[in-house]
């Protein structure tokens, strides 16, 4: 466990002698361990942002928001290597929520939102997380695909029933308008395009460099089990290793895109307004799980959807402050562990159901008592970890005592 | 002196890929730019083993 009194601002300007982490050398030497694709989680997230940077500055040359679906029917079929530009745009946003997950989950379970400045580490991530998942949404939206319309009207109507909603509806209202404009095509595509490329992507790139600010001060988080003291030979130089070994993960992940997006090509699906007879409007897999909560769990305040959600995404923030465990280990965690599974299992069982059943409701108590089995298969499986583990420990002293 | 050869011989096969690229570029980059992303695709990836192999070499 960190030191005490660690959410004091003021210890930030604070040098610590020697270093932790990279915060006083850009180019920071790194340990043999830490060349393990487990620890570069997030340098693979900063490849992505990098590519969709690029990628997404060509596809604004030939994006039209007057004219959206049109000109991504022109990107697709009259530009040169538009089809692949626009297919490992959307795949490398794929990559990147799912590179979310995992990199989130990773910290999740080796406790690394502990300690001095990664509780603030920790909240700017899911700020980021946050970030991605909405330009990810919004980017969908963007060709005016039926999806994409009747994914932006959901998302009005969570802002007329949400709180605020409720509370003051005439500023719901106005915060739609100020958001997607007036109704109009081009108005609203000209808001959606500019919240995508501009607004959101400029937060990331502010909040961006504060997490990885914060990281370079702090350095790998070390479970305090596992913390060693380390000679200078245990070190690599940043140059060239540490650039070699970012470049050629970076390498791998952007020529597995191309390769994804050549075998794969994006299909766009058909324009907002026309008569689809036995179409489904299916959301990107990223958003199923939320679409069959609230198909199971209702849109509003008062019913299980909303709530729900509002709960995980307020343990997930207030984790830092709650967990109070003295051990890193996830099974010296339990209960921490136990809720992370459970978020996983709920995602992906969501998704899956989703696809199966979509649109098909279900009564209250059915979701509950499936939510029930899921939250007991999570703390099951955990708690029985942790007593064999107890056991194995208690043994072994026994054993060693005789 | 292995290394070396290995990473000499992949160089030589991204060049030769990255003609086939070249031309194909030039001669249908709309018709055929699904098999230029497969070819960009190995190429990255091929950069990348002669990244990792040059890292290691540091490494030791």
């Amino acid at each position: 466990m960190a030191d005490e009194n660690y959410f004091d601002f003021k210890r930030l300007a604070e040098q610590e002698e020697p270093p932790k982490g990279s915060f006083n050398i850009a180019l920071r030497a790194i340990t043999r361990g830490e060349y393990g694709i487990d620890y570069w989680t997030g340098g693979l997230l900063a490849a992505a942002l990098v590519y969709q940077v690029i990628s997404g500055i060509f596809l604004s040359f030939y994006y039209q928001a007057g004219n959206p679906y049109n000109s991504t029917i022109f990107i697709i079929s009259k530009v040169p290597f538009g089809l692949m530009l626009l297919t490992s745009h959307l795949y490398m946003a794929y990559f990147m929520v799912a590179l979310l997950f995992v990199h989130m989950f990773r910290q999740y379970f080796i406790g690394a939102y502990r300690g001095a400045w990664r509780w603030a580490q920790w909240l700017l991530g899911l700020v980021l997380f946050g970030l991605v998942y909405l330009i990810a949404t919004l980017g969908y939206m963007l060709s005016y695909t039926y999806v994409g319309i009747l994914g932006l009207h959901v998302g009005e109507v969570l802002m007329q029933r949400s709180i605020i909603g409720r509370l003051f509806p005439a500023l719901a209202n106005w915060l739609i308008t100020a958001l997607v404009g007036n109704g109009t095509t081009a108005l609203t595509f000209q808001h959606v395009f500019i919240m995508h490329v501009a607004i959101l992507t400029g937060l990331v790139f502010l909040v961006f460099p504060i997490h990885f600010y914060l990281y370079e001060r702090s350095g790998p988080y070390e479970p305090a089990g596992l913390k060693k003291k380390r000679s200078k030979e245990d070190y690599v130089p940043w140059f060239p290793t540490n650039l070699f070994y970012t470049l050629f993960l970076a390498f791998v992940l952007i020529g597995i895109v191309m390769l994804a997006s050549a075998l794969a090509p994006q299909q766009l699906v058909q324009e907002y307004g026309f008569v689809g007879y036995n179409t489904l409007p299916f959301p990107d897999w990223y958003m199923m799980p939320m679409y069959k909560l609230m198909d199971v769990g209702g849109l509003g305040l008062s019913t299980g959807g909303v709530p729900l959600l509002v709960a995980l995404g307020g343990f997930v923030v207030l984790l830092p402050f709650i967990d109070k465990y003295k051990g890193d280990a996830p099974l010296e965690r339990p209960a921490i562990t136990a809720i992370g599974i459970f978020i996983i299992l709920f995602f992906v069982i969501m998704a899956f159901w989703g696809y199966i059943q979509p649109g098909l409701s279900q009564t209250r108590l059915f979701t509950l008592i499936m939510f029930a089995g899921i939250a007991f298969v999570a703390f099951a499986v955990t708690y029985a970890m942790k007593f064999a583990r107890d056991d194995v420990i208690r043994n072994e002293i026994k054993n060693k005592t005789v | 002196m292995k290394l070396k050869i290995k990473l000499y011989s992949i160089v030589l096969v991204q060049l030769a890929i990255a003609v086939i690229m070249w031309y194909v570029s030039l001669d249908n980059p709309i018709g055929y730019q699904q098999m230029w992303a497969a070819m960009f695709g190995v190429e990255l990836i091929l950069a990348s083993a002669i990244l990792y192999g040059a890292m290691k070499q540091f490494m030791r």
